[in-house]
């Protein structure tokens, strides 16, 4: 066991909650040295793990760290594991070092901060928590990291929670993660009942060994791997905005900078393609759901790339970009190449980081503004962001030997080739491979509008502020960035260009997630050159359309088609869908059970009921609080007057016993005898009012001249107190 | 006379009393029926206390007379007191209590 | 309990009678009087009847303290305050409650009619139907009762002076003008 493991998220959440509680009473450089080195600390317990401990034993599942039993209720038991394997220890360390780069970053950024501590707090947290998601060793470890991220990306998108606007998108963000994660908690339990455990390493090996647990049929036909894998990918959809549920990223631009870079682009949104990745062997007994994983992915890849086309604000184009990224990615997870789609996600940390905190040093020397209508020219006033702008903007245009040339390559050449779907659905490969090249298309065409509008022609920004490079605190990360989004391709060059021994990062993945992909070296070459000259056109046709500034081709272009124009700047107005359709709805159903429920029945109802209760009866009880003595004195005389009436009375005989025989009836009260107390009883028999019978005794006799029914009286008197009692029947006779 | 004669002039005093006390408006006349409860209640006791033969009933109506007399005392003295703020001897002008 | 035979003489019926008629018709006329002294006079004829009676019962010594104590100091009293806050009232009887009070005097007289009747039925009960005046040397005298006063019933007595000491200093307290500033001042 490595217990060290546990250092790694163990030191941000620690720093986090340090700063949350003291970090108001420290100065600044304090405390972004206990973040930065929280973090930092982080990075180098991953590395040493990564390169000298998880070597040996990769082939065995890697490190691991057991810090306790979390629970155990009936057949469930979960434990706090953590696990470092090939996938794993590769997404700590891009976590890791992009988080330390990001805060270090961050220092410079958000220097004029005011709450300068709750911010390095959130990060840290934030890193704390997307650690655990990494190295969870089961599903739920895994959903507490999930959680925490959504949450810290609340937090940190409404981090200027004074605007409204701020608050708002985090909060729409947090709903819609919300939605996803209710998917991640079906297929958790689909998983549990069809397996009894929701460890990913048990998890793993019944996945690849077919067990007729995961492949016996659910619902519609469909095995439960099938569902399983479906409603988990939903719960990917939400947190890595997919379609349907990308809408929150383009508004979480209202966050930071920074924590645009670090959470929705390099970071948390990518957490839905490593579930994806680490669940694979269960995707791969269901390849429908393979076919829905890619399908969603391309179909998003498509479409955020054609929104991006129509953004005005440099980090809303980065969001889309990211969306449409994300697509890439997914695409290659739901083709079965994992490590492709791996691949991806670790070139696109990079250079994506790097494309965020450019335009966070941009929008710095601009005093905040992020509209690229009023840029340009900044290449000779920012050298330093400019250059590695470039370096990113070519790999994610995928110019050949940048790194994101490789990793898209490996994607869009892996969707071609694949196998995994099976003979039904073998047309979903090419169909999303082609798809995938027009998203390439557009993401070169975007990419490099962006980047002729900002950095080319003439400065279209008000000049009277003077417009710096920013500090060394921010431009360093850049530089490291940069230099990573260089190198990181190396790790995936393929088989088929040379002899090295290439495709480090499929190989070393291979453990984690099922053995590499096999593309042929004819079908890997073409998809090069298509790439590459999908790149360089998409690149020229920008720079025909926006090289310097807005040209005569873009203004008779959009002047040309001004409604496809302004559905591609209203974003195809899915947001006013979704509060149609959506929104609206709930608020409705809220304000009803709002009104109902809280105002009318529980308000009005189960409270005021009481209310008037104890009012009216307070109100009756007064009125007899008068003050008048003599009335109350009155009243102890009724009180009185009552009991002497009921003490005063003969008691009431035992039993009443009556017998008919023939024509005559008798009557015996009690036993039969005298009682002691010399009352005097009247008996009438006929019901005429008139005493047949009277006297000391208890008893008498009658004859009935004619049969019928009469009433029978009894006259109890007590003479002493002159009070009696009347006992009543009724006596039938034939 | 027998002594169940002298109970029912108590038992017909004590009423008058009582109704005195219940129903008069003015406080000096609900004073003055309860010394006429009080007198028949004294009544009671001595005539109990002759058909007993024992004299401890005419120290007990020692007792009581005495009572009645700080009683009444102190009695009217609140009446006066009251009659000096409130300018009146009626029992339901002098009542603050809100039914 | 005394058996005494004695059979009641027809001088001394007519002399309860009066004696009783008296003492009821003062109780009546006390409670029905509009004006205040008129009331007070009742009350005064009633004590004095009052005192017959008890006389008639071998009280001695409380009659004579029934005249002394009761219709000399205890009307005079009465007289003193009415005569103080002499006003005659527009209505004798309250409106506010008079259900409630007529039905408490109906209750009243409902319990003492029942207690009537037992007693009237019970009335050859020896307790009640003793009427000689006990054998006892000096029944009813000061010197005999004075003498248990003194003895057994000491601290009775003590204490019911105490009483009246309490009673006196409550009567001044509760009447005495207060004087603007005076530190004296009872809250």
């Amino acid at each position: 066991m490595f217990s060290h493991l546990r250092v790694i998220p163990l030191l941000p959440l620690l720093g986090a909650v340090y700063l949350i509680l003291f970090g108001r009473h420290h100065s600044r450089a304090v405390v972004h040295h206990i973040a930065c080195m929280a973090v930092g600390a982080a990075l180098v317990v991953s590395a040493d793990a990564f390169f000298f401990g998880l070597p040996a034993l990769v082939g065995e599942g890697g490190l691991t760290d057991v810090v306790g039993t979390w629970f155990a209720s009936g057949d469930l038991r979960v434990d706090l594991a953590l696990r470092m394997d090939a996938l794993s220890g590769l997404m700590c360390l891009v976590v890791t070092l992009v988080g330390t780069l990001i805060h270090i970053y961050s220092t410079g950024y958000m220097a004029h901060e005011q709450d300068y501590a709750r911010f390095f707090a959130y990060l840290n947290l934030f890193c704390g928590a997307m650690l655990i998601l990494v190295l969870g060793d089961s599903l739920p470890v895994m959903f507490i990291g999930w959680e925490g991220v959504g949450l810290c990306s609340y937090l940190l998108i409404g981090f200027w929670y004074g605007e409204t606007a701020n608050a708002s998108a985090g909060k729409k963000a947090f709903i819609t993660n919300r939605v996803g994660d209710l998917g991640f908690l079906i297929g958790m339990f689909l998983l549990f009942r069809a397996t009894g455990t929701l460890e990913l390493p048990v998890l793993v090996d019944t996945a690849r060994a077919g067990s007729p647990t995961l492949t016996a049929g659910l619902w519609g036909g469909q095995p439960v791997a099938f569902w399983a894998a479906l409603f988990l990918f939903l719960g990917a959809v939400g947190k890595s905005a997919q379609i349907p549920l990308y809408v929150w990223l383009p508004d979480a631009m209202a966050g930071p900078t920074p924590v645009s870079a670090l959470i929705h682009a390099a970071t948390m949104v990518t957490a839905g393609v490593y579930m994806v990745a680490r669940l694979g062997a269960l995707y791969l007994l269901a390849p429908a759901a393979l076919a829905i994983v890619a399908g969603v992915g391309a179909l998003t890849a498509l479409f955020a790339a054609v929104l991006a086309l129509g953004q005005n604000d440099f980090k809303k184009v980065l969001a889309y970009s990211t969306i449409s990224q994300l697509g890439f990615m997914f695409v290659g997870v739901g083709t079965g190449n994992f490590a492709g789609g791996i691949f991806h996600l670790f070139t696109h940390a990079f250079f994506k980081a790097g494309l965020f905190l450019c335009a966070g040093s941009v929008m710095h020397a601009l005093a905040g503004s992020g509209d690229i209508t009023r840029m340009g020219g900044l290449a000779s006033r920012l050298p330093w962001t400019t250059w590695v702008f470039r370096v990113c903007w070519l790999a994610i245009c995928g110019v050949p030997l940048f790194s994101g040339f490789f990793s898209k390559d490996a994607i869009v050449a892996g969707a071609f080739a694949t196998q995994v779907f099976g003979p039904r659905l073998h047309w979903v490969g090419p169909t999303v491979g082609a798809g995938l090249l027009a998203a390439a298309l557009g993401t070169a065409f975007y990419m490099s509008r962006l980047y002729y509008l900002v950095f080319t022609g003439e400065c279209r920004a008000d000049l009277r502020e003077p417009i710096r490079e920013s500090p060394i605190e921010m431009v360093g990360p850049l530089v490291v960035l940069g230099l990573g989004v260089l190198l990181a391709g190396m790790l995936g060059v393929p088989w088929a260009v040379g002899r090295l021994r290439g495709d480090v990062i499929g190989v070393w993945l291979a453990p984690a997630v099922g053995p590499h992909l096999d593309v042929g070296s004819g079908l890997e070459w073409r998809v090069m050159a298509a790439s590459t000259v999908i790149a360089l056109a998409g690149i020229g046709l920008a720079w025909r359309f926006f090289g310097g500034g807005v040209r005569e081709p873009a203004r008779r272009f959009v002047a040309a088609l001004p409604r496809l124009t302004a559905a591609v700047r209203g974003k195809f107005f899915v947001d006013e869908i979704y509060d149609e359709l959506v929104v609206r709805p709930l608020r409705g159903l809220s304000r009803v059970f709002f009104v109902v429920v809280d105002r009318i029945l529980i308000d009005k109802v189960l409270v005021g009921f009481w209310t008037v209760l104890i009012d009216t009866a307070g109100r009756l009880l007064r009125l007899v609080q008068v003050g008048d003595v003599q009335r109350y004195l009155a009243i102890f005389a009724i009180g009185l007057a009552a009991l002497v009436y009921v003490m005063a009375r003969p008691a009431a005989p035992s039993e009443v016993k009556i017998r008919v025989q023939g024509r005559s009836a008798s009557v015996q009260l009690g036993d039969g005898v005298a009682t002691v107390d010399k009352l005097d009883y009247g008996f009438d028999f006929d019901g005429d009012g008139q005493e047949d019978r009277s006297g000391p005794l208890t008893s008498a006799t009658w004859s009935y001249p004619r049969p019928g029914h009469y009433r029978l009286q009894v006259r109890i008197t007590d003479p002493r107190w002159n009070t009696s009692r009347t006992i009543e029947r009724t006596i039938e006779i034939r | 006379m027998p002594t169940y004669a002298y109970i029912l002039v108590s038992l017909a005093l004590f009423f008058v009393g009582t109704a005195g006390v219940f129903l008069r408006r003015n406080a000096l006349i609900v004073l003055m029926s309860v010394e006429l409860q009080l007198a028949a209640g004294t009544l009671a006791l001595l005539a109990f206390s002759r058909a007993l033969g024992d004299q401890k009933g005419h120290v007990f109506a020692f007792f009581v007379m005495a009572l009645a007399a700080a009683e009444a005392a102190v009695g009217l003295a609140i009446v006066v007191s009251v009659f000096r703020t409130h300018r009146t001897t009626s029992l339901d002008q002098v009542n603050v209590l809100k039914g | 309990m005394n058996l005494t035979a004695h059979t009641t003489s027809v001088a001394e019926t007519i002399v309860f009678a009066v004696l009783s008629a008296g003492v009821l018709l003062g109780g009546l006329l006390t409670i029905t009087r509009r004006n205040p002294v008129s009331a007070v006079m009742s009350l005064v004829l009633t004590f004095a009847a009052l005192a017959g009676l008890f006389a008639t019962l071998s009280a001695h010594f409380l009659a004579v303290l029934q005249v002394l104590v009761y219709a000399g100091a205890i009307m005079v009293l009465f007289v003193f305050v009415v005569m103080m806050v002499n006003r005659q009232e527009p209505t004798p009887i309250a409106r506010q409650g008079l259900v409630t009070r007529a039905a408490g005097v109906l209750a009243a007289g409902y319990v003492f009619y029942r207690a009537a009747w037992l007693v009237g039925h019970e009335r050859t009960m020896p307790l009640l139907a003793t009427s000689a005046k006990p054998p006892v040397k000096d029944f009813g005298t000061v010197s005999s009762v004075g003498a248990l006063l003194f003895s057994d019933f000491l601290f009775p007595f003590e204490a019911i002076s105490l009483l009246l000491l309490v009673a006196v200093i409550g009567g001044v307290m509760l009447t005495r003008h207060v004087r603007e500033g005076s530190s004296s001042r009872v809250s």
